[in-house]
């Protein structure tokens, strides 16, 4: 990889310990996928903020890191292992809220963002087309290479957070333009609601391995494509798609050899292999990835003529910026269950508070059984809140 | 001895080697305070490398993994150096957050268990204390499906009454193909091509104590099955590649074999001329 002479001073110590090993790990990455240079970013996610995914050995790392560590461009941050203030009414154990605090501390010194969430792009992190950027979290990532047209590639907690502090990021994979081409077809066979998005996402990432897929016959909205990449990255290798809006989209499909159908059949067999549980469950949860302001309105406009069932839990997983734009919204959900800003289903310790989830989105039932030890049932949203009211 | 390798990080380490042909998952597959692997399915269960030049073909696992290598040298129980034949991002960046110096593209075969090594990460280079190289060239020969086997006599300096195939060593100077069509000459008393080899394959190591053998391999499709042996070999045979297991062979013959077949396989590429 070709290096500057200024970024050779970094590489050299001569701006210190934590930029110099920020710049070793960014070329010793470029150099193991074969980048040619570092490029500039405009934004970076950083993931690894949840004291159940990075343990102890984490927090001790990302400490000493914050001494002199500083990032120089706009850095958010993805889900903590609790709400910051309402971790206590989730039944967090306090032991594992004074670590997830000394996580946030040493990532506050850094200058990075305490958003505290996987949809950067809802809460003013919202890249441009063609920007280059270094994001973590694979939802995002997906959500913003194929709906926002940015350019990531799949960061890692310390990538993301190593070009934080450079601003600079090696080119390589989703930053050149010929691996941003489709390299296998999708044809969507059948009319989908908008629940079907996180079965579609989960039936094509298993299918594609790290292809691009171009998807023809959708017409997604913001929030269904936010499933529908989500899903992609969990149950598959996927980093962005392309599909039926994107210019000459039908054209380049005419040119691929390599075209799947999904049928119903397709759906169905995702569906049944999320589902490990009836409805009999300890709690349900929404928002993975994070509910929009549009998903908080549909939700409470639903229930607000309901009452609670008491049959179960319900945690409704969101941005603390979201929450702050639905007062209304929140007042309505909280009848039901928690309003959990700052954290999910899956990266907090869901094992010390259920043993059987209720869900909507591919992605979390993906991970909840084996990240928080949870038998699944995997339903459509409507079916999740008519549970929890009447 | 010494090696070329692709540095990462930066440093030197110098020290015993500890060496598994597993990959290495170090969220879960290590104890991060006493530097020690306790995934039971590796072939070094049980083994500590604290202090040592840990050597594994790549990681696998949890992203984490980077935090547990990082944690290791916290707890004083990281290696201190690591060696790869593929390395990975997981790894990677853990010898990086650990200031753990690393080499990359470095088969595990050439290393035996305790050998004593020092690497050089600012310029990807190894060297493995008391070791000599030996480059060798092997043939294995097919007529149909059987490959030929001979039985090595006791007049050979090395590995007296193994099966092998036609091998031996190369001289100063001389090519490895022009060696392979000499040997087949000498102890089949086959006169062949150098074009004629179906297959050059990739070069491969095994160790044998102090010595490292450096195989180039080939495979050669003959049409007949009649061989004259000299001196070096009392026997051999026609067989099945599957039967290979019932024989004592030399070391990695079975690799060999595979490896030439497994290539085959693949898109034709001629990699000699």
């Amino acid at each position: 990889m070709h290096i500057t002479k200024d970024e050779e001073k970094i590489l050299q110590g001569e701006l210190g310990e934590t930029k110099r090993k920020s710049m070793e790990l960014l070329v010793a990455l470029g150099d193991l996928s074969d980048a040619d240079r570092l490029i500039p970013i405009s934004s970076a996610q950083v993931s690894g903020a949840s004291f159940k995914t990075i343990s102890r050995a984490g927090v001790e790392f990302l400490e000493e890191f914050a001494i002199d560590a500083k990032v120089s461009v706009k850095t958010t941050l993805n889900p903590i292992g609790m709400d910051r203030d309402t971790w206590k009414e989730l039944g967090i154990p306090a032991g594992f809220a004074v670590m997830q605090k000394r996580i946030l501390d040493a990532y506050d010194k850094m200058g990075i963002e305490l958003t505290c969430t996987c949809t950067p792009y809802f809460i003013g992190n919202r890249p441009n087309p063609g920007d280059t950027i270094a994001w973590a979290e694979s939802s995002a990532v997906v959500f913003a290479n194929s709906v926002l047209r940015a350019r990531t590639n799949k960061e890692g907690g310390p990538s993301a957070l190593a070009a934080a502090i450079i601003g600079k990021t090696p080119r390589f994979g989703l930053h050149i333009d010929e691996n941003r081409r489709p390299t296998v077809g999708i044809r969507i066979e059948k009319a989908l609601a908008s629940s079907d998005y996180t079965l579609l996402g989960h039936a094509i990432g298993r299918k594609i391995g790290q292809d691009v897929p171009i998807i023809v016959g959708i017409d997604p909205t913001e929030d269904e494509h936010k499933a529908l990449g989500a899903a992609m990255a969990a149950s598959g290798a996927a980093s962005m798609y392309l599909h039926d809006r994107d210019v000459n989209a039908c054209e380049s499909f005419e040119t691929i050899d390599d075209v799947i159908s999904i049928e119903s059949h397709d759906l169905n067999e995702s569906k049944d292999s999320l589902s490990t549980a009836s409805d009999d469950v300890d709690i349900i949860a929404v928002g993975c990835p994070h509910l929009s302001i549009k998903e908080m309105i549909d939700m409470a406009q639903f229930l607000k003529n309901r009452h609670p069932s008491n049959k179960c839990k319900a945690w409704f997983c969101v941005s603390r910026d979201v929450a702050r734009h639905c007062p209304d919204e929140v007042h309505v959900l909280k009848k039901f269950g928690n309003v959990a800003c700052d954290t999910c289903m899956v990266v907090a310790p869901l094992e010390e508070i259920a043993g059987t989830t209720g869900t909507d989105s591919a992605k979390a039932a993906t991970y909840l059984p084996t990240l928080c030890k949870q038998k699944v049932w995997f339903a459509n949203r409507k079916n999740l809140l008519e549970l929890i009211s009447k | 001895m010494k090696f070329h390798g692709k540095g990462i990080g930066h440093g030197k380490a110098e020290g015993e080697i500890v060496v598994t042909h597993n990959p290495i998952s170090f969220l879960g597959g290590v104890d991060p305070e006493k530097g020690m692997i306790i995934d039971k399915g590796s072939d070094i269960f049980g083994k500590s490398f604290a202090g040592k030049i840990l050597v594994f073909p790549h990681g696998k696992g949890s992203t984490v993994g980077s935090y547990v290598i990082y944690q290791l040298k916290k707890s004083g129980a990281a290696p201190s150096g690591m060696i790869n034949t593929k390395a990975e991002t997981i790894v990677a960046t853990g010898a990086i957050l650990a200031n753990i110096p690393m080499l990359n593209r470095i088969p595990t075969d050439i290393f035996l268990q305790g050998d004593h090594a020092s690497i050089d990460a600012d310029n990807g280079m190894l060297t493995i204390a008391n070791i000599t190289e030996r480059p060798v060239i092997t043939v294995i020969m097919r007529n149909g499906e059987d490959i030929l086997l001979l039985k090595r006599s006791d007049k050979v300096g090395t590995f007296k009454g193994h099966w092998s195939g036609v091998s031996g060593g190369i001289s100063e100077g001389e090519e490895p193909v022009d060696a392979a069509v000499r040997e087949i000459s000498e102890e089949t008393s086959k006169k062949i091509d150098k074009s004629d080899f179906s297959i050059e394959g990739r070069i491969m190591f095994a160790r044998d104590d102090t010595t490292l053998w450096k195989i180039h391999p080939y495979l050669l499709d003959v049409d007949d099955r009649s061989i004259q042996l000299d001196w070096e070999h009392d026997e051999f045979r026609w067989t099945k590649p599957s039967e290979l297991q019932n024989f004592k062979t030399v070391p990695k013959l079975d690799r060999v074999v595979d490896m030439l077949l497994k290539e085959e396989d693949q898109p034709k590429k001629k990699s000699c001329q």
